[in-house]
């Protein structure tokens, strides 16, 4: 590495962390704005709110300036990487897949591979479902709207996340860990498909599925269905906007426009 | 103050430009220095820094789409909304706060929220058919290319810190924003809506454009300043989640967009038939995965629902298989250069397999062989040996082929379609900025006397005359089915009414008068002791609610004593009916 870039790596990681810091600062900032405000005889103003932000200022003049001298730097860019090269990889050698082959090599891969399927098939199904629990309990909760009575908004929210976030989590989890998985069985198919296509005869014999899949790929990428599809959506559209005008939906369009509710932008 | 604001601020720009001129001495006289083999390095011209530092014609037509968005720019100094009937039933394609001071038209996520909101009266038709359309024109072409927020996290991202890469984690938290969407944008509306409660789930809770467009501008503003006494837990958490954001997408590419975007995952399902966006000539692509691996979204192919059409793939295809849909019709020149470059050069055969050939700027060829034993190395390097031992090292015509052509007819649609897109942007901006100026309601300030009005009451044929009530207290609270905070705070001022039968307590609604009396019946309040009026409507413009001073914030309201003077006339909202009575009190 040589200086400059060492130079500029620091610079780097040095104003990551500025900014860092100073997102945190202004969360905290925030947060003793929102406590001094609150309570019987308290309220806030452009006064309080002014005096409290003032102790950032200085920081955040810094902040701006190190952005501004670090543009003569090229962009610090994340070098690109085919996060699915195994996967693509995987695809390309099922397609020279031969129907047959000799020995006991050829026998053994071709078992290895099924079984290779099979997990990661498993492996799937098991992430949807995870997914499916998770959906259809938040289904059930949002359903139930007499959990959205009155006026406690924020309570409201609260049960709903309750409810999500812990689903949300556990699929998020499973899907990653399946993914991760996936690939790592991927890995052992495509050296199984090397040792099939290294032994085997005969000719290219594409899977069942895959000559489905195929099929269906191309009904569906075909130009008279892709231009089908268009005007379908594009009829629909322009019936739904003078449907829409029609039924005044437009002027509740204009109406909520030109008058701000509060609330609904955050200022509550 | 003035002057010590302006020697403040020189001293800063000055300071600024020093250390920018020294950091750029001290960087040149550094790149000066040989490289650690001896060779010197290339020259870097100044004229070289500037071109590649201008902005490309991706930035410029994202920052073309923010000024046009938010052409009302006399809105930024009054701090009120644009509120005229010209453009503001039509929704942008990005995401752009209706809120925010400088929007002229209305944002389709919440659009489509509050038409959820109150889909038990009206079928949200109009939202869904615009949404229809965008997504069918551009799809997610309009993140890639017309959205604001988009443009905002892409300056964000140029901030020279380290970056976090893709990876099969962000691509499963890519899944987020479907949630979100599923959830916060159409669920929360609709389940409210059973409620008759008007909520857009997602612009309440955490849309940043609607806090940081809508909320914080409005702050800033000196003429809003009465605005800070409605800030609350919402405003902090929605505050607190916007920095969070901002930080993150200095980190992490289009964080925002990835992750949490309904909007982006709405376009997303019409990526695939969209009329404009980046596509993939199957039969050229030689599957290297390039264009994914320079892609920073979590894209599995280019022109999935993650892709966001920002064209950077095409520069990177060996084989230039990647290329704008309808490129063929609009953009004739790529077709005739391909065509050029294939007639010179000429395929070999390789050990009998079939072989194409591409040419690359290195002046070598990337040879794709239908050998899969051959196919792994083909995706780690350019240039392969044959089975047969031939190494495969072909001249071609790459130089000729990016040299630069003479001005054609290329160039002058271009000019012709730039001059044209300038003089709509600035037509936008003299038009909203000085043509269409509507007058700020005069008002009425507290120790005024209160204009007179007459308004109709709901549930009998008479009316409410302000002047024929003088010798009471009278309380007048503007609302509106669709503003959330008016609904939340209705049953205080009918508390107030209950306990305080010495007092007129007016409720007046807004804009549209449809739909009012079954909402009121809806919400189990026909036995209320508020009196139900509608003010009067001149199209959208709400009359009586302009004359006392409302400037299109709402709830608004106004009390007038025995003798008809203004004893108050805010914004402010309610949070309990304590709050109402101490106001009251402090009056008598």
């Amino acid at each position: 590495m040589t200086k400059t870039e060492k130079i500029r790596r620091i610079y780097a990681i040095a104003l990551g962390v500025f900014i860092v810091a100073m997102g945190i600062a202004l969360i905290c900032v925030a947060a003793d704005i929102y406590y001094s405000g609150e309570g019987p005889g308290k309220y806030y103003s452009r006064e309080i709110v002014g005096d409290r932000l003032k102790k950032l200022a200085i920081p955040l003049l810094f902040l701006i300036a190190a952005i501004i001298a670090g543009a003569i730097f090229p962009i610090w860019e994340a070098k690109g990487k085919n996060v699915w090269a195994t996967e693509d990889a995987l695809k390309r050698l099922q397609r020279k897949l031969p129907a047959s082959g000799e020995g006991e090599e050829f026998a053994t891969a071709q078992k290895q591979y099924q079984k290779m399927k099979m997990i990661k098939i498993i492996l799937w199904c098991s992430a949807l479902a995870v997914a499916l629990i998770g959906a259809i309990l938040t289904l059930v909760y949002v359903v139930n709207t007499s959990h959205f009575e009155g006026s406690d908004f924020g309570k409201q929210m609260l049960g709903l996340l309750k409810v999500v976030l812990p689903c949300l989590i556990v699929a998020f989890a499973v899907y990653i860990t399946v993914s991760y998985l996936s690939a790592y069985f991927s890995k052992k198919q495509i050296n199984c498909l090397k040792t099939m296509i290294r032994f085997g005869s005969g000719e290219i014999a594409e899977p069942k599925e895959q000559i489905i899949l195929n099929k269906v790929n191309k009904i569906a990428s075909h130009d008279i269905t892709l231009w089908v599809v268009r005007g379908v959506v594009l009829a629909l559209a322009v019936t739904f906007i003078g449907l829409g005008i029609w039924n005044g939906g437009a002027q509740d369009v204009l109406i909520k426009a030109i008058n701000i509710c509060r609330e609904c932008i955050g200022i509550g | 103050m003035v002057i010590a604001i302006i020697v403040v601020a020189f001293l800063l720009a000055a300071g600024l430009i020093a250390l920018f001129v020294t950091v750029q001495v001290m960087w040149h006289r550094a790149y000066k220095k040989p490289l650690p083999s001896g060779e010197e390095r290339p020259k870097k011209t100044f004229k070289e820094w500037i071109k590649s530092h201008i902005p490309s014609k991706r930035r410029l037509i994202q920052v073309y789409a923010a000024l046009l968005y938010n052409a009302n720019i006399k809105g930024f100094i009054s701090g009120d909304i644009y509120k005229s009937e010209t453009t503001k039933y039509m929704c942008v394609p990005g995401l752009n706060c209706y809120s925010c001071p400088g929007a002229v038209g209305a944002c389709p996520l919440g659009a489509f929220q509050n038409a959820l909101a109150e889909s038990n009266t009206k079928a949200p038709y109009y939202v869904l058919g615009i949404i229809g359309l965008f997504g069918l024109t551009l799809a997610r072409t309009i993140c890639g290319f017309l959205c604001p927020v988009g443009l905002a996290q892409d300056l964000l991202y140029k901030i020279r810190t380290p970056k976090l890469k893709k990876s099969r984690v962000t691509r499963v938290f890519s899944y987020l924003k479907y949630v979100i969407l599923a959830v916060l944008v159409i669920a929360i509306p609709l389940a409210y809506a059973v409620w008759s409660t008007p909520l857009p789930g997602f612009c309440k809770t955490i849309c940043p454009a609607g806090t940081f467009g809508g909320a914080v501008l409005m702050l800033i503003n000196p003429n809003k300043a009465d605005q800070f006494a409605n800030l609350g837990p919402l405003f902090t958490w929605k505050f607190c989640l916007m920095v969070a954001l901002i930080a993150a997408a200095i980190f992490i590419y289009r964080f925002f967009c990835r992750f949490f975007c309904p909007l982006g995952a709405i376009y997303g399902f019409f990526n695939r038939i969209a009329l404009l966006g980046v596509k993939v000539d199957k039969d050229n692509c030689i599957e290297c995965g390039k264009c994914v691996a320079v892609c920073k979204m979590d894209v599995k192919r280019v022109g999935d629902h993650e892709c966001i059409n920002c064209g950077e793939c095409i520069a990177v295809c060996p084989t230039k298989a990647i290329r704008w849909k309808g490129s063929k019709l609009f953009l004739r020149g790529a077709a005739v250069r391909e065509a050029a470059l294939e007639a010179e050069i000429k395929p070999i055969n390789l050990a009998g397999g079939e072989v194409r050939v591409s040419p690359e700027t290195e002046q070598t060829a990337t040879v794709q062989a239908a050998d899969a034993t051959v196919q792994e190395a083909v995706n780690k390097s350019d240039v392969i040996t044959a089975p047969a031992g031939e190494e495969v090292a072909i001249e071609t015509q790459a130089e000729a082929a990016t040299k630069p052509r003479k001005k054609g007819t290329k160039f002058w649609l271009q000019l012709s379609a730039w001059i044209g897109a300038l003089l709509i942007l600035i037509g936008a901006l003299v038009y909203y900025n000085f043509v269409d100026v509507k007058k700020r309601p005069i008002g009425c300030e507290v120790g005024d006397i209160a204009p007179d009005f007459t308004v109709e009451l709901y549930g009998s044929d008479e009316s409410f005359n302000l002047y024929e009530n003088r010798g009471k207290l009278t309380v007048v609270n503007f609302w509106a089915t669709w503003c959330t905070g008016c609904v939340k705070e209705l049953p205080h001022f009918n508390e107030l009414a209950v306990n305080r039968p010495d007092i007129t307590v007016l409720a007046i609604h807004g804009a549209p008068a449809s739909g009012v009396t079954k909402f009121i019946e809806n919400k189990g309040w026909s036995d209320y002791k508020i009196v139900f009026a509608q003010d009067n409507l001149e199209g959208t413009t709400c009359l009586t609610y302009e004359l006392l001073g409302g400037t299109g914030d709402w709830p608004m309201t106004m009390i007038v004593d025995e003798d008809g003077v203004v004893l108050y006339n805010s914004g402010m909202q309610f949070e309990s009916y304590e709050q109402l009575k101490e106001l009251i009190d402090s009056f008598n």
